[in-house]
This record gives structure tokens, C-alpha cells and sequence, in this order.
């Protein structure tokens, strides 16, 4: 998160999390109900992702 | 055209509800590509949110989750006044498939999907997707003829079951 973060300048998407973690975006969402790109962005201590997607 | 039809209280605090929204009912009524996607959007959003959220699909939006459409949805370049070109401009054919393709090409810039992609999407981020019995008798259709992401085929009083506790957006 935080790697892709200081390269883009942005979170990343729920879209390219799934595509990049490896963990589709079904369990992501089942491990993590309450939204798990902003609770990854969270933990990784950088903004919560801005995009629409 | 986008309305919002709030469900609450007065006063959420009054009816001692949460301050933020827990849960949303989006529904989608128009079957161009953009009728489509801002509610898609608004699910996937609220989801991303941590928002509970169901999508109802009626009338032409059931194109959204058809198996032999959704690839293909359009813009509406005809009585479109947001093209801002006439509308016998329009009607040219092969007007609405070059407006889609330019539309495409930038969403795919800015990481949004397609529709079939976006529609598995949603329904993986553990959001409901939910066919009008209405329409889907109308048209002629069966459960067969949508994606498999969608759970059900239902009236409109369970989908005003399922609303309960949450806000109805209908798109």
C-alpha cells in the first residue's frame, strides 16, 4: 500500500488491490466489511484512497 | 436525473439512529451507459465505505445485469441535451457507439470498468443485486437470462422489505 502510494501519490483502488494482492476482492471484502481499502490505507498510515472506484 | 428519497425521521437523532448512513438502496431504472454507471458507482462506493448496499434493477436497467447486453450499453446521444449537438447529429448512425468508444477510452484512464467487470465487482464487495419481477415478466425474461451475480428476482414490496433501516436512491 505504502509503496504504491509514494509511486502514484494515491491510495489504491479496490479495483487494483484485488488485481495486486493476490487476494481476490470477494475475500477481501469477507475478511474486511467495513471497506478494506480505506481500513489498508489505514493501517499502512497514509490517506485513505480518493478515487471514485 | 438523480433523487434522493430519504427514509429517516425527522431527526435521526430523535428516531436514535446513527448519524452516518448504514445502508443504501440504489435503484437503476435507465438502461444507457449513463444511466447505468453512476449508480453502479454509488453502490461500489457506499461498499467501499463500509456502507451496507442492495442494487435494484428495473425497466431498462435491467440491461446492466443482462448477459446479452451488458457488454453493450451506449450512450444516449439522442434527446441527450448534455451531448450539446442537435439531436439529428445524433441520431446519425453509429453517433452513439463513436460517443461510447471516446467515453470508454477515458474511464479506462481513470481505472473505472466495464460494466460486466463493475457489475462482478459490486457482488463480490458482498452488495445484493436484484432484478424487478415486474419488468423481468414484461420482457419475457428468466433468471437465465442475467449474469450470475444476481441473487434474485424480486417484487417491489420485498424490495421495500430489504430497504428497511436504509435510504432509497433511485437513479
Amino acid at each position: 500500500m505504502r509503496d504504491a502510494y509514494l509511486a502514484n501519490g494515491a491510495a489504491p483502488s479496490i479495483r487494483t488491490l484485488g488485481k495486486e494482492s493476490g487476494v481476490s476482492i470477494k475475500e477481501l471484502y469477507e475478511l474486511f466489511p467495513k471497506g478494506p481499502a480505506k481500513l489498508a490505507a489505514k493501517v499502512g498510515g497514509i490517506p485513505k484512497p480518493r478515487g471514485c472506484i | 436525473m438523480t433523487e434522493m428519497l430519504e427514509m429517516v425521521a425527522d431527526t435521526p437523532e430523535a428516531a436514535g439512529q446513527p448519524k452516518t448512513i448504514e445502508k443504501v438502496c440504489i435503484v437503476v431504472s435507465k438502461g444507457s451507459l449513463e444511466g447505468i454507471y453512476p449508480g453502479l458507482i454509488m453502490a461500489n462506493g457506499a461498499r467501499m465505505e463500509g456502507i451496507e448496499a442492495d442494487v435494484f434493477f428495473t425497466f431498462f436497467g435491467l440491461d446492466a445485469i443482462r448477459k446479452d447486453r451488458n457488454a453493450s450499453i451506449k450512450v444516449a446521444t439522442v434527446g441527450n441535451p448534455g451531448m450539446h449537438m442537435p439531436t439529428l447529429l445524433g441520431a446519425i448512425p453509429g453517433m452513439s457507439a463513436i460517443a461510447t468508444k471516446m467515453m470508454k477510452r477515458q474511464m479506462e484512464k481513470l481505472d473505472i470498468p466495464p460494466i460486466p467487470e463493475f457489475v462482478e465487482l459490486i457482488s463480490d464487495s458482498g452488495a445484493g443485486l436484484y432484478a424487478c419481477k415486474a419488468t423481468v415478466d414484461m420482457f419475457g425474461l428468466t433468471k437465465d437470462s442475467f449474469v450470475p451475480q444476481v441473487d434474485e428476482i424480486i417484487t417491489v414490496g420485498e424490495f421495500y422489505e430489504k430497504a428497511a433501516g436504509g435510504q432509497i436512491i433511485f437513479t
